[in-house]
């Protein structure tokens, strides 16, 4: 650091004056919250009652008196390892199947994108109507098949397996950002697998997928921590029902916070919230080092 | 050759036959959701369902928007209002903060710019219960200040955008105008702003999309039900006793249509947006 100029600091000044919005921000929606959050989860405040310093309380019952966090905490992996994976296949086989020359490509790709422009709430609403047990068109069709109905949302299972297929049918975002990352790739590499008499299922498997990673990365961090907030479609769903089945880690966050009004308890949880994605994105870029290759200049 | 031909072939025919498949899956649920918009209730329950109704009830869709239960209209108004608000909000408040991070040179900006994308991973799920009990202090809730507030600080991933498509504008050509005495905000709005216009549009959509789909906020934040947005009044509806699917699917379809109507003029700016997203890494 050597001696600001006149000029610097200036420019030092102008600068901070336009980032201001976002430092602003920065300090009421994340640091700030963030500290209330760890000093309220030291409380038992509740809007019934005011609340007293409790000290660790809050996460001792946590961690050994309430089978539900380990419940939701459980449902929420299972959802994730179902979920994630599936997606990052899906999306990879489905965006190279939209990077082909074929005529017409352009109308498959508009298909597969729209669904993720019906709002949230309509398509989940759909999905209930059309996975009902009695009358849905999915058990109807199913029926057809010669398979017996299924009651979607009676389960941990099965409703998981709901959601996944309803967060799949609106992936659309996923398989542009692909699409964009497959067109990425040079094709003199292609060009060169060819004259080497490389086959076409090789040259995804040697040359796609590891030119692949950096976005595959990305989607694999955006994925899992998706998954742990995950809330509107099991709250629309089943309400985390039945019998706590489908209660995802947001959901019992939200039905401590603004169902039961324990509001203290509520933010230890969200303090474990922010631990837990911490965390995922440490480990997803730790392994990251072992697998996803950043060739060249991009 | 002519094995290698019909190797070409028959890959293609192969690709032809996976998309189509897969398009009739995905194409299907969107006739569903049209088609029940349309049905009468009883269509609506029956089994086997009727893959095809006539007369269509055009109907629902005024009937829903009637209802007098759910106030529809006045929560429609009320989500447009808030969306509009909020895309205002995060073009002015993103585009500022992205010339401070692009057009500027000052020590340590791109290190303060690397908090910036760190930012974009914290999810607002896990400020929710803290900002909750700040804005009740603040008597703020029930109003649509949580909602639209995050918007105009210059949303993480908007300001991204936005930069990104900044840094491509040559700062001499920007700074050239200062010396001609040309004030910052000149340079930033005359010179800066026209040139990022593909990223600005991109943000507005994302903005736009977001809100509009902002189920979760207004569900904690909102209580009265004639400041509700339509997102959350959908499923008022639809947990109302004796509901009435038919209008209910008309209310959703409605809710679905800006977004849809929006993309069909413009396209190219949604699939910027979400292809600049996926290279952040």
């Amino acid at each position: 650091m050597g001696k600001w100029s006149k000029r610097e600091r200036r420019q030092l000044g102008t600068g901070i004056m336009m980032i201001l919005p976002w430092i602003l921000g920065f300090l009421a929606f994340t640091v700030i919250p963030l500290g209330v959050a760890l000093q309220m989860s030291l409380t038992n405040y509740s809007f019934l009652t005011p609340g007293k310093f409790i000290g660790l309380e809050n996460y001792v019952t946590m961690f050994t008196k309430d089978p539900l966090i380990w419940k939701s905490l459980g449902i929420t992996l299972l959802y994730a390892v179902c979920s994630v994976p599936l997606q990052l296949v899906f999306g990879f086989i489905l965006a190279n199947l939209l990077n082909q020359k074929l005529k017409g490509i352009t109308i498959f790709r508009t298909i597969f994108y729209v669904p993720c422009l019906i709002v949230v709430v309509s398509a989940t609403l759909l999905w209930r109507q059309m996975l009902d047990t009695d009358f849905g068109i999915v058990n109807y069709l199913l029926g057809l098949i010669g398979l017996n109905r299924v009651s979607w949302f009676s389960g941990t299972g099965t409703i998981i397996a709901s959601v996944v297929f309803i967060n799949l049918w609106q992936s659309g975002k996923m398989m542009i950002i692909n699409l964009a990352g497959l067109q990425g790739i040079p094709t003199v590499l292609y060009e060169a697998a060819d004259l080497d008499g490389c086959s076409k299922l090789r040259q995804v498997y040697h040359i796609t997928l590891p030119m692949m990673t950096p976005v595959l990365f990305m989607n694999l961090l955006m994925g899992m921590i998706g998954a742990f907030k995950s809330f509107t479609l099991f709250k629309i769903l089943t309400d985390g029902g039945p019998n706590n089945a489908s209660l995802v880690y947001m959901l019992y966050l939200y039905k401590n916070a603004f169902v039961n009004f324990k509001l203290g308890y509520a933010n230890a949880m969200s303090v474990l919230l922010f631990v837990i994605v911490g965390f995922l994105t440490v480990l997803v870029f730790r392994t990251s080092k072992k697998w996803v290759f950043y060739g060249g200049e991009s | 050759m002519k094995t290698k031909i019909s190797g070409k072939t028959l890959r293609m025919l192969l690709c032809y036959g996976a998309l189509t498949g897969l398009a009739v899956i995905f194409c299907f649920p969107l006739y569903w959701f049209l088609l029940n918009s349309l049905k009468t209730y009883e269509q609506i329950f029956q089994f086997p369902p009727k893959f095809f109704v006539w007369p269509l009830r055009f109907a629902n869709y005024g009937e829903a928007y009637q209802y007098s239960a759910l106030n529809f209209g006045k929560m429609l108004q009320n989500s447009a209002v808030i969306t509009f608000l909020s895309v205002i909000g995060a073009v002015i408040s993103s585009s500022i903060v992205a010339f401070g991070f692009s057009q500027i040179r000052w020590r340590g900006r791109d290190q303060v710019f690397v908090l910036v994308i760190l930012t974009m991973i914290i999810p607002t799920e896990v400020v929710l219960t803290p900002l909750y009990f700040i804005y009740n202090r603040l008597h703020l809730l029930d109003t649509w200040i949580p909602v639209i507030a995050p918007f105009f600080f210059a949303k993480p991933f908007y300001t991204f955008m936005i930069r990104q498509s900044m840094m491509g504008i040559p700062v001499e050509l920007s700074e050239s105008a200062m010396i001609d005495g040309c004030s910052i905000w000149k340079r930033f709005i005359f010179i800066v702003l026209p040139q990022s216009k593909p990223a600005l549009l991109a943000v507005m959509i994302m903005a736009m999309q977001d809100q509009w789909n902002n189920y979760l906020e207004p569900l904690i934040y909102i209580s009265t039900n004639s400041k509700q947005t339509i997102s959350v009044g959908l499923t008022f509806f639809s947990g109302m006793y004796n509901v009435q699917w038919n209008l209910v699917f008309a209310a959703a379809v409605i809710v679905a249509l800006p977004i849809l109507i929006t993309f069909i003029f413009l396209q190219k700016y949604f699939i910027q947006g979400v292809v600049v997203s996926g290279v952040k890494g």
